[in-house]
């Protein structure tokens, strides 16, 4: 269980280190961003088989994307940013685009298809990553261990029905 | 059907709804041109305070953006002028010095690269930096005015003032001012000549000139630039010193050039409805 966990902590840095790195070049595409961080991550991880057939209840499998989104995703995050900034200054610019001194590229898409960008700052950017990170956390909770869940008590559809 | 393959499928399923929209909004951001994301980091350096995103695109371009010789030059130019706005000297030093490398005949560059050590207290690295500039541009000292010279020549007279060499400092900057007398950069340097020279209420009429020039426009934002701060601390200091209200520009002295920049428009002598008479509706 440690070493899935260990394993898990490594994929998610790696993954959160590429998207960290091609959001500062490429933009922030709210959800996809997150949605897809999460698929890379799941994907490594159950298809390099490193959960090594441990099990987790649902509740243990949220309880670890939470760590590997706090622990290994957010500090990849900011490392892959710390790697494509010019100067190393990823905190900084964090700062800068908390307070809104800065803006980040965010794309989107419009109801009737027109791809936007802007750059985004302050108290919109802050809901837009929790939103992201929303999905995540929820792809990351039920992707990494899909054939490894437990069935719970009274719990229809969480385990094997086959 | 087992949950292994449930989520197998929706894993697929997910990875392609996702996958098409992020990796085309990926090339489309990631394989542009170079020289386009450089262009467009000028324009955010010059049209807005986000040097944040500057600094982004010029980075783009750098790593991305397959350039070489001055197109890269001009790319690492417009980093190290978005440092300078942050005040990383150190980081805009090593900017300039690549666009030095690049293009050792570039006088901006080795003008840019003089003011970054002047920014960071490296009045050394400064005059030779102007110097080298001037070399290009004025190698025999006959060269025709222009702001730009003018500038450099600023530039160097000042710094020459800093370490000392009054002499110096006053032939170059009353040079500078004989070649750009309207030039607000110049007035404003031109008036630490006047000022080693204990002229001290012509140094305030030139930089009360300087000022009225550099504000005059109801959009400008140098009053909010550090460089704006700057003028502005100098200049209250100087009405003080002349014993002049410091919240208000100091009377202009006799024999300098009129400002007209304050004066209203000319009334019109006469209506425009004496030549177009209100239709009788309105009589």
């Amino acid at each position: 269980m440690l070493k899935s966990f260990l394993s898990g902590i490594l994929v998610t840095a790696l993954v959160g280190t590429f998207f960290g790195y091609a959001r500062y070049f490429v933009g922030f595409f709210p959800v996809f961003h997150g949605a897809l961080a999460a698929i890379i991550a799941a994907s490594l991880f159950s298809g390099l088989k490193l959960h090594g057939g441990s099990t987790t209840t649902a509740k243990q499998s949220f309880t670890i994307a939470i760590l590997w989104t706090i622990l290994a995703y957010f500090p990849g995050q900011v490392f892959g940013l710390w790697l494509a900034h010019p100067w190393h200054d990823a905190l900084g610019l964090i700062a800068r685009i908390w307070d809104g001194s800065a803006g980040e590229q965010v794309m989107g898409a419009t109801t009737t298809g027109h791809a936007f960008n802007l750059g985004i700052g302050g108290g919109f950017w802050t809901f837009l990553n929790l939103l992201d990170t929303a999905v995540l956390l929820i792809l990351l909770h039920r992707l990494p261990w899909p054939d490894a869940v437990v069935p719970q008590t009274g719990e229809v559809g969480k385990g094997d029905v086959s | 059907m087992t949950t292994s393959r449930k989520s197998g499928g929706l894993r697929r399923a997910l990875s392609l709804i996702i996958l098409v929209p992020v990796l085309s909004m990926f090339t489309a951001n990631v394989f542009t041109s170079g020289k386009a994301d450089t262009d467009a980091g000028w324009n955010v350096l010059m049209d807005s305070r986000d040097t944040d995103a500057a600094i982004r695109l010029c980075t783009r371009a750098i790593r991305f953006g397959r350039l070489a010789g001055d197109d890269l030059a001009r790319a690492h130019e417009c980093l190290a002028t978005a440092a300078m706005r942050q005040d990383k000297y150190a980081e805009a030093r090593k900017e300039m010095q690549t666009v030095n490398a690049l293009r050792p005949d570039y006088p901006g560059g080795l003008r840019l690269l003089g003011e970054a050590c002047l920014a960071a207290d490296d009045t050394a690295c400064a005059l030779e930096n102007f110097s080298s500039a001037l070399r290009l541009l004025d190698a025999d000292g006959k060269a025709e005015g222009s702001a730009g010279l003018a500038r450099i020549y600023a530039l160097r007279g000042h710094t020459r003032l800093d370490t000392g060499d009054k002499a110096g400092g006053i032939a170059d900057l009353s040079r500078a001012f004989a070649m750009a007398p309207e030039d607000p950069a110049v007035l404003y340097h031109y008036g630490f000549a006047l000022e080693a020279q204990g002229k001290q209420r012509e140094a305030l009429d030139m930089l009360e000139r300087a000022w009225a020039e550099k504000t005059h426009d109801l959009f400008s934002t140098f009053m909010l630039s550090k460089e704006g701060q700057e003028w502005l601390s100098r200049l209250v200091e100087l009405r003080m010193a002349l014993n002049f209200d410091p919240m208000n520009p100091a009377p202009p002295l006799e024999g300098s050039p009129p400002d007209h920049r304050f004066d209203p428009p000319e009334a019109p002598s006469f209506s425009p409805l004496d030549e177009n008479p209100a239709p009788e509706m309105f009589e």
